[in-house]
């Protein structure tokens, strides 16, 4: 287990997993910032007009929301590939 | 030639693996809950509704506050009408919810009947405000949204107030007597303006009142059933016109799967074979790209930008016509489809869960609205 994690911190091939793992928690604080916002002050005025900070916050959330979902899989595997194969003699 | 490098090969095969995992893990991880909703998890849907509902309780406490920025106009008609929808639907997909809920259908289902409302209405028809023209020949099918709320909350509720009823009956009178002598099967729903998607609505709203007060409205419906299907499906893509000139039936506008999906959800209180047929059209400008579906805006030959029909058209696809299509997915027994398009939905829509209740973030309330009522659609339908 502690080489896992050595080699998870230290490796060249472990990059896109740590990479990996920034984003996933970029990814739940920008939630927990849109939530927020969204609940306080909304996207849109009753009267529909736009809350700019709301709306920028969304965009860079939902942007950070699909490399997370479509991206971070392929980080993951690519690095555990990598890793195994860099393992054998 | 020489052979390659091994860490070149480590290099393609960890390549390969990282898009099968995208290509696997992406649509699992947005579609967890797309089978849930399809088998009608009554947890699911609680949660979404409770949402709603306590977004009516702040409604109302804003209301109750002297304010100047009031939640009103098109978008707070339809947020309203979408949550007495789809509290109505899980109500009768779950009888034992009907005591909970059916006065709680029958509050959003009067919010979307207040004058201030329709405002938007009264204006595009310089004054004349739809409830005060009723023996006119005008149609105002936008109040259509209402009434068929009203209807769906008369037909759960036994404490339905009196008063309303009587003007909901009055509604829905002069709807079918607009209905019937119209030679397109549209009225209009502003000046010089038809809409067949507020059409079906008025078409929705007629048999949900049938259906609450046992009145008999067969001859209108067959009457828009035969209309709906010779005047205003395109034929070529099976996607209604969004807009079309009332008396003459010409097309204003491109068919669309905006208002094509709306007008199968609307379709199906009335009549299962026309919702079937737009269905049918909407399925055939479905994208789907790595499991993800979507719909396409616009029927072959026609393109155009987004607006406040669609939403953002990105790619073709638009965000309206993906997330309303939702309701005849699910309503017609398309699994597959149903699943593609809510992880879709899900990817964009991020819905979030604390305390109890289930939010779509970016959406707001109209989105949550809009979304209980299509994730629910199906027990809404014309016997």
């Amino acid at each position: 287990m502690r080489a896992l994690v050595a080699w998870a911190l230290r490796s060249r091939d472990a990059r896109p997993l740590r990479a990996a793992a920034l984003l996933v928690v970029a990814y739940l604080a920008l939630e927990r910032l849109f939530a927020h916002l969204a609940r306080t002050e909304g996207l849109l005025s009753p009267s529909g007009a736009p809350h700019m900070g709301a709306l920028a916050v969304g965009a860079v959330y939902l942007v950070t929301r699909i490399v997370v979902r479509l991206g971070v899989p392929a980080m993951v595997a690519y690095a555990a590939v990598r890793g195994v194969a860099a393992r054998r003699p | 030639m020489a052979p390659p490098s091994p860490s070149w090969v480590a290099r393609l095969v960890a390549l390969a693996a990282a898009l099968l995992a995208s290509r696997l893990v992406a649509p699992w991880w947005c579609g967890r809950d797309a089978s849930r909703w399809m088998d009608g998890d009554r947890a699911l849907a609680d949660s979404l509704a409770a949402e709603c509902v306590a977004f009516e309780a702040r409604d109302d406490a804003a209301r109750a506050a002297p304010a100047r920025d009031r939640f009103s106009g098109e978008w707070a008609l339809v947020t309203h009408q979408m949550i007495a929808l789809g509290l109505a639907q899980i109500a009768l997909a779950h009888p034992e919810e009907r005591v909970r809920l059916a006065p709680e259908v029958t509050r959003a289902a009067l919010k979307s009947f207040r004058p201030e409302m329709r405002d938007f209405g009264t204006r595009a028809w310089r004054g004349e405000d739809a409830m005060a023209s009723l023996a006119g020949p005008h149609g105002h099918a936008y109040l259509a949204y209402s009434a068929l709320a009203l209807g769906m909350a008369r037909l759960l509720d036994p404490a339905f107030p009196r008063p309303v009823a009587r003007q909901h009956d009055a509604l829905i009178a002069a709807y079918e007597r607009r209905l019937l002598a119209s030679p397109t099967g549209l009225i209009e729903t502003y000046p010089g303006e038809a809409y067949p998607t507020d059409t079906a609505a008025v078409a929705a709203a007629i048999a949900v009142h049938g259906r609450a007060t046992g009145a008999d409205h067969a001859r209108v419906l067959a009457r828009w059933e035969a209309l709906v299907e010779a005047r205003q499906i395109d034929r070529a893509s099976g996607l209604v016109f969004q807009r079309m000139g009332a008396l003459d039936g010409r097309p204003h506008d491109a068919p669309r799967g905006s208002g094509t999906a709306l007008a199968a959800y609307f379709a199906g209180f009335a009549d299962r074979a026309v919702a079937r047929d737009l269905a049918d059209g909407l399925w055939r400008h479905e994208s789907s790209f790595w499991g993800f579906g979507a719909i396409r805006e616009y029927g072959e030959g026609y393109s155009g930008a987004g607006d406040v029909d669609s939403g953002p058209v990105l790619l073709g696809v638009s965000v309206s016509a993906t997330g309303f299509a939702l309701a005849p997915a699910r309503a017609s027994g398309q699994r597959a489809v149903f699943a593609r398009l809510y992880r879709t939905t899900d990817l964009f829509g991020a819905p979030v869960a604390s305390g109890g209740r289930l939010r779509f973030l970016p959406g707001g309330p109209i989105g949550n609205a809009l979304l209980l009522a299509m994730l629910t659609s199906g027990p809404e339908l014309a016997p």
